[in-house]
């Protein structure tokens, strides 16, 4: 695990050196959270409503956390590099190392998003209190699993993008794979929460990758209770486990598929 | 003088006409782009049925204004990547001091950079506002001025890139701020403006021109009125000739930094 450890902590010092890339990352950030706040603001005219159960105040803390989900788990490694390494035969300088190819690059997209999501937190939590002019109402019990199950979204969320990524051993380009399954993210479990589809959505909504990303660990933040984590948290390592697994059998049959010219 | 500018004008069809040709060589690639662009901007639709589920209008914005506002983002959006994709790839070139080797060419240097890239996801944009234009257009005056409004974002989006690109001439980290008011652009153009407040409205009608890109002429294709849509290609007009004074302005900080690398 060690040599995991060490290409994780030295994507996260590579990462410490371009500050002011993150700086203008967290300005889009806040910006984005400045047009879903008037949104908000907009569909909750009277601000003591409830829609879907939720209160103006708990919509935006949701809100924010999914969006510091969805704007920390980006990543640039997981976006271009599988896919790169593969198209271009760079791959052929991995394989043949002493280490796991997708999990190399699972702990290097953790090193990469570690340093952003360290950086916007504290972004995150600040624009909720100056919007709001208040804490959340969350205790130390929901702020402990909210971390647990963010961490575990962030890895099913890398688990997910590696698996998209190895899917160039077999088509071009998988960008635009990346993008739809970003905006699916984006739209059914970021902007609102689940609650706002029908009941059949909803019950089909929790079976995928959005109940266990965004859905869960932001509704544990502002409706918190030990059923729900304990529901949350065995969906997330169910995923975890079948998603690992899926990684493994995909890198095999994709590594078959190699054809190494020399040069 | 009018000569001189045929010439521009063909070259820079030509150079659309290869760059467009060079995004169909991966054929399969490039079908899969397409539909999962065209995907990708569909999901948003759900977005809108929900929030208009929860409230009936947004102002005076109802759900097919905002399908409007779509079909303007992306056909905008589209037509600028497809004509004009190089535009985006300015402060990079500056930055790396690639510029040489378009200065050298005896072209216009302006269009030369933006005519040099296509953007191969632009296609999926454009077929997804050409159908919801279908969609949602009542008559051909609709449809003129989906054309007409098409081209002139296209041209405003156009002269927008390139003045944030040519602030890598006077800043050095220029790129960054480049993205940064790009993401500033997508982040709103979206969205109604009458959710915002009056300053950031000035904003998006001055500094950033939403206005004159997405939200004027999407209230043309629902009520066309030609005095309008003039003003908005005066507008465009105004922009363009701004973004080629403040380019050619900066160009002259421009140091060379003696790369060997050819355009063919």
């Amino acid at each position: 695990m060690y040599k995991y450890y060490a290409a994780m902590k030295y994507e996260f010092k590579d990462r410490t050196a371009y500050k002011i890339s993150l700086f203008f990352n967290a300005v889009i950030f806040a910006l984005v959270m400045y047009v879903m706040v008037h949104v908000w603001g907009y569909l909750y005219h009277d601000k003591d409503a409830l829609i879907a159960g939720y209160s103006y105040q708990q919509m935006i803390w949701y809100v924010i956390l999914t969006e510091l989900i969805w704007f920390s788990t980006r990543s640039a490694i997981l976006t271009h590099q599988i896919s790169d390494d593969i198209r271009t035969g760079n791959i052929c300088s991995y394989v043949n190392k002493p280490y796991d190819y997708p999990g190399y690059i699972l702990a290097r997209y953790l090193g990469e998003i570690s340093f952003k999501t360290i950086a916007f937190i504290p972004i995150g939590g600040i624009l909720g209190v100056v919007c709001l002019r208040m804490f959340p109402n969350a205790s130390f019990i929901s702020v402990a699993s909210v971390l647990v199950t963010f961490i575990l979204s962030v890895i099913i969320n890398g688990i997910i993008r590696v698996l998209v990524g190895l899917s160039s051993f077999w088509i071009e380009d998988t960008k635009p794979v990346i993008w739809l399954y970003e905006k699916l993210i984006l739209i059914m479990g970021t902007v609102f929460p689940l609650e706002l589809f029908s009941e059949n959505i909803q019950q089909v909504l929790k079976y995928t990758p959005i109940y266990v990303i965004s859905y869960g660990p932001a509704r544990l933040f502002v409706k918190y209770n030990h059923e729900d984590f304990f529901k949350i948290l065995l969906s997330q390592i169910i995923y975890i486990v079948i998603g690992y697994l899926c990684i493994q059998i995909v890198y095999k049959k994709g590594k078959r598929r190699l054809h190494v010219y020399g040069g | 003088m009018f000569m001189a500018v045929r010439r521009e004008i063909i070259v820079a069809f030509l150079s659309i006409k290869y760059n467009i040709m060079r995004s169909y060589t991966e054929f399969k690639s490039f079908v899969l782009s397409v539909v999962l662009s065209v995907l990708n901007n569909a999901v948003f639709i759900v977005q809108w049925l929900v929030l208009f589920g929860i409230h009936g209008s947004f102002g005076s914005y109802r759900f097919d204004d905002i399908m409007f506002i779509w079909a303007m983002a992306c056909s905008t959006g589209a037509l600028y990547g497809i004509m004009f994709g190089g535009a985006g790839t300015l402060s990079q070139l500056i930055m790396v001091g690639k510029l040489d080797s378009f200065i050298v060419q005896p072209r216009n240097l302006y269009f030369n950079i933006a005519t040099s890239a296509t953007d191969m996801s632009a296609f999926g944009d454009l077929v997804y506002s050409i159908i919801l234009c279908a969609i949602f257009s009542k008559d051909y005056r609709t449809v003129l001025a989906y054309v007409i409004l098409s081209l002139t974002g296209a041209f405003i989006l156009l002269a927008f890139h390139m003045m944030i690109g040519s602030l890598t001439f006077w800043i050095s980290d220029g790129r960054l701020v480049s993205v940064l008011l790009s993401n500033v652009m997508t982040a709103v153009a979206t969205y109604p403006d009458q959710i915002f407040n009056r300053f950031i409205r000035g904003l998006l009608y001055s500094i950033f021109p939403v206005g004159f890109i997405i939200f004027i002429p999407a209230r043309m294709l629902k009520e066309p009125d030609m005095e309008i849509i003039l003003y908005v290609m005066i507008a465009a007009w105004i922009y363009f000739v701004l973004s080629v004074a403040f380019f050619y302005k900066g160009k002259k900080r421009y140091l060379s930094s003696n790369i060997m690398s050819s355009r063919l």
